[in-house]
């Protein structure tokens, strides 16, 4: 029987304590003195998050396939056990052996939003691992990480020893042979990190430097070792059908934020909305073929003994044979064995919600719409292909089809918006309710409501907008007042984020190394869970501003001069500079750019060779 | 038909709650096609249900689940399932049920339980019988409207004897009268005025049983 690294005590006065116990359905348990290398992966944030994320379960899956790695995993403690951790002093454990972070080789991370930074040194510290890297030691883990936000690795470059950028299928075997040989060799941690820069898509910070202007913005960023690369290309997988996907991914004892099968469709994406970073950086578009996606969705069923499948892209209307899989789906696994489909990033046209109609409840699901802007002119601006037209059209096709729910998200303080954008949000949902109540009464169906969200503009790395400046605070705080004030409240309901989240945001996403001192004051002050309203806490940052005297709107609000030099310019996503320059100023022209599929416009990814561009 | 599993929790998966554990088990089900029957309506889920529902914290040799099912099942079906679900949750055997055999939930009258003790002081057999000869065993508890109120659990006791380390309880449950294995600790702390820990008693149940002709029977003949 498994030992526990917690008594009863303490896993008994905490809440989930099935969070801390491992012992999932398809657990991978591994015999140790068959093993070279302990790899302890972790998504920064609670369990429930953590467990439900498709990248943690490819690459758990992808290290423990190889008979000399042993890969288990670490979540942030939620705060009660935080406490007794710290009061017991105990240190840090995985979940599956049980054993201390601090004794693994690895630590790797996956960074999936800025505001789990804190989470990061957090995690650390409770491994007993120092935060700062070149505060280690031989004896610590190497700490590496990777995901969306490491596409801007400056703000955490401190506290990680090396960054992967892109896909981890590409180069992690090559990584885990040059550590085996490196310790055979008698080598250092030095040594083994040294020998990671001929490795394709690795960042090791600690062998560049960077040097600032006297207005703040950078004047050189060199590498300072002589094998270091100058330039560090993103790794694609090239074709999806051929890596390994995980077909018995774990199944956790508690329930997941997602407690469902997850089918990956396609990584990239053919549009190129210019606020969007996943849809730069994951280009270019790769689909996996239908009839093993068919195959992998019988086996995942059977391997977990789920009763829901969910489709994973960034934008499923996208995929070729949607209407093939789909079918096969409902007919052969949904009917069969009632086993449910779920459709996100679905484009709501007739086709769509014919296949919604077959498989949702529709008393209790709603049709989603993602203008993002609330005008034409805007989304004009932004390059999202979605008009008025299709969105009054979509919803009237909706309701005929009995769905009496729509839920629209917006952006506000996008780049070039004006009053009457935000007043855009409010005039299209009463145009949504006008569509609902022009239908005759007994073709309306259920309780007519729209719910309307709206999020702050954070500009990113890598995207036509990372020039633009992002709006200050007292600006969102007006447009946020002002389209609340607009908004019919008999039939809409209306929610915003929090406008100090986004500044931080703001802050962290196009941020530089100094940032990295920010984030670990805030931490030092208390600052952990960000991303939780009920634990955010933005004094914490202010103060580490304050002492830090890192001013936020040299990188949230401020826009920025075509030849400066950013941050994350070292990194070769395939997509040019000169690309996201010529974008941006097509989208203050407010000029439209066709989608991948259309017309190709030399956005520099054809130099990777592979998925869409390919076809060219 | 309805099929009674007895199935066990132990190890690690003690700290699985019931909504979760029921969960487990329909993935079971579903992993190797078990002929469970759903009930009708817009949302059908499957009819099952487990008698006397384990706290947190407490594990069992003799669980009891009755499955609804629409054919007869194959037997190799539950190595498949034992094989299926995590270590510490398994299938030990299982009966058909009669027609007119009522459901496990409604007719569960006992448990007994072994609760292993870290402190041993004061406990003997002496003051076992002591506590046990009480006119009346009072402790709080909060009813289904929430209210503290104070209850008299002495009639539930039917049984309580100290075996080497372990105190062996036979305690009523079910939905007539319920006692609790924490609830006879912590009175018998108060009665030896020992500090009441719950951490110093790790607690097994052993078996359920209903009532026929007066006798307790396990819920597995």
């Amino acid at each position: 029987m498994k030992q526990l690294r917690l008594s009863d005590d303490i896993l008994l006065s905490v809440e989930k304590p099935a969070r801390y116990i491992g012992n999932e359905i398809n657990v991978i348990s591994k015999d140790l003195s068959q093993i070279d290398i302990r790899f302890a992966i972790s998504f920064p944030d609670v369990y429930e998050i953590g467990m439900s994320h498709l990248g943690l379960s490819i690459l758990y899956d992808l290290f423990n396939r190889r008979q000399d790695v042993y890969c288990e995993r670490v979540f942030s403690p939620w705060h009660d056990l935080e406490e007794k951790l710290r009061e017991n002093e105990i240190p840090l454990f995985t979940l599956e052996t049980q054993e201390d972070v601090k004794n693994f080789d690895f630590l790797g991370f996956t960074l999936q939003y800025e505001m789990s930074y804190t989470n990061l040194l957090n995690l650390l510290d409770l491994a007993n691992i120092p935060l700062f890297s070149k505060e280690r030691t031989e004896k610590d883990p190497i700490v590496c990480a990777g995901g969306p936000c490491t596409y801007n690795p400056e703000p955490v470059a401190d506290f990680v020893d090396f960054f992967y950028i892109g896909e981890g299928e590409v180069m992690f075997g090559k990584i885990f042979d040059l550590y085996k040989a490196n310790r055979k060799n008698g080598g250092s941690k030095e040594d083994f990190l040294e020998s990671l820069l001929e490795v394709e898509g690795v960042y090791v910070p600690k062998y560049y430097a960077v040097t600032y202007k006297e207005n703040g913005e950078i004047q050189v960023f060199s590498p300072t070792h002589p094998k270091a690369k100058s330039v560090i290309r993103k790794q694609v997988v090239k074709d999806l059908d051929v890596v390994a996907y995980p077909l018995k991914p774990l199944v956790p004892l508690i329930q997941p934020i997602h407690d469902r099968v997850v089918l990956e469709l396609f990584r990239g994406c053919i549009h190129a909305c210019r606020f969007c970073q996943a849809g730069m950086v994951y280009r270019p578009m790769r689909e996996k073929n239908s009839d093993l996606l068919m195959e992998q969705a019988t086996e995942l069923i059977k391997n977990t003994g789920l009763d829901e499948i969910s489709l994973v892209s960034l934008n499923s209307s996208d995929y070729t044979d949607l209407k093939k899989l789909t079918d096969y789906l409902i007919d052969e696994i949904g009917r069969k064995k009632q086993v449910n489909l779920s459709l996100p990033s679905l484009r709501i046209d007739s086709f769509s919600l014919d296949i919604m109609q077959k498989v949702q409840d529709l008393r209790k699901s709603s049709v989603t719409f993602a203008p993002e802007a609330g005008t034409q002119r805007l989304r004009d601006v932004i390059n999202k292909g979605l008009s008025e037209e299709a969105i009054i059209n979509g919803s009237k096709e909706a309701f005929k089809g009995g769905w009496s729910r729509v839920k629209l998200y917006f952006m506000m303080g996008l780049p070039t918006e004006t009053i009457e954008d935000v007043e855009g949000i409010a005039q299209l949902g009463n145009k949504i309710t006008d569509t609902y109540f022009s239908l005759s009464k007994e073709s309306r169906k259920g309780r007519f409501k729209i719910v309307i969200s709206t999020s702050f503009f954070v500009p990113k790395a890598f995207t036509p907008f990372q020039w633009a400046g992002q709006d200050t605070y007292q600006s969102f705080i007006e447009k946020r007042n002002h389209l609340n004030k607009m908004i019919n409240k008999k039939h809409i309901q209306y929610n915003s984020h929090d406008a100090k989240l986004s500044m931080l945001e703001g802050v962290m996403a196009r941020g530089d190394r100094r940032v990295g001192q920010v984030i670990y004051k805030a931490w030092k002050n208390g600052a952990r869970f960000d991303a939780w309203s009920e634990f955010f806490d933005f004094d914490h940052w202010i103060k580490a501003f304050e002492e830090t005297q890192v001013e936020p709107s040299f990188y949230a609000t401020r826009k920025r001069d075509k030849e400066e030099i950013f941050p994350w310019d070292f990194i070769d996503i395939g997509v040019t500079k000169a690309y996201l320059w010529r974008e941006y100023e097509r989208g203050l022209q407010g000029k439209t750019t066709p989608n991948c599929r259309k017309a190709c416009v030399n956005c520099g990814m054809k130099s990777f060779d592979g998925g869409f561009c390919s076809d060219y | 038909m309805t099929i009674r599993f007895k199935f066990r929790k132990t190890g690690c998966m003690k700290y699985i709650g019931h909504l979760d554990l029921i969960r487990l088990f329909q993935k079971a089900f579903r992993k190797v096609d078990f002929p469970i029957a759903y009930s009708s309506g817009y949302n059908p889920h499957p009819l099952l249900s487990i008698a006397a529902p384990l706290s947190v914290g407490i594990t069992s040799s003799g669980d009891y689940m009755d499955v609804k099912i629409n054919e007869n099942m194959n037997e190799c079906m539950i190595d498949k399932m034992n094989e299926f679900l995590p270590e510490g949750l398994d299938f030990l055997s299982y009966t058909m049920l009669g027609e007119s055999q009522k459901n496990a939930m409604s007719i569960v009258r006992a448990a007994t339980y072994q609760v292993r003790l870290k402190v041993l002081d004061k406990m003997t057999q002496e003051n076992i019988t002591a506590y046990l000869a009480q006119e009346v065993i009072l402790t709080q508890k909060k009813n289904k409207k929430k209210i503290t109120v104070e209850v008299d659990i002495k009639k539930g006791i039917y049984d309580l004897a100290l075996e080497k380390d372990d105190l062996k309880m036979v305690l009523a449950t079910g939905s007539v009268l319920n006692v609790k294995p924490s609830f006879v600790i912590k009175t018998l702390c108060a009665f030896l005025k020992l500090n009441y820990n719950p951490f110093d008693y790790v607690i097994h149940r052993e078996d359920l049983f209903y009532l026929r002709d007066g006798r307790l029977i396990s819920l597995d003949t």
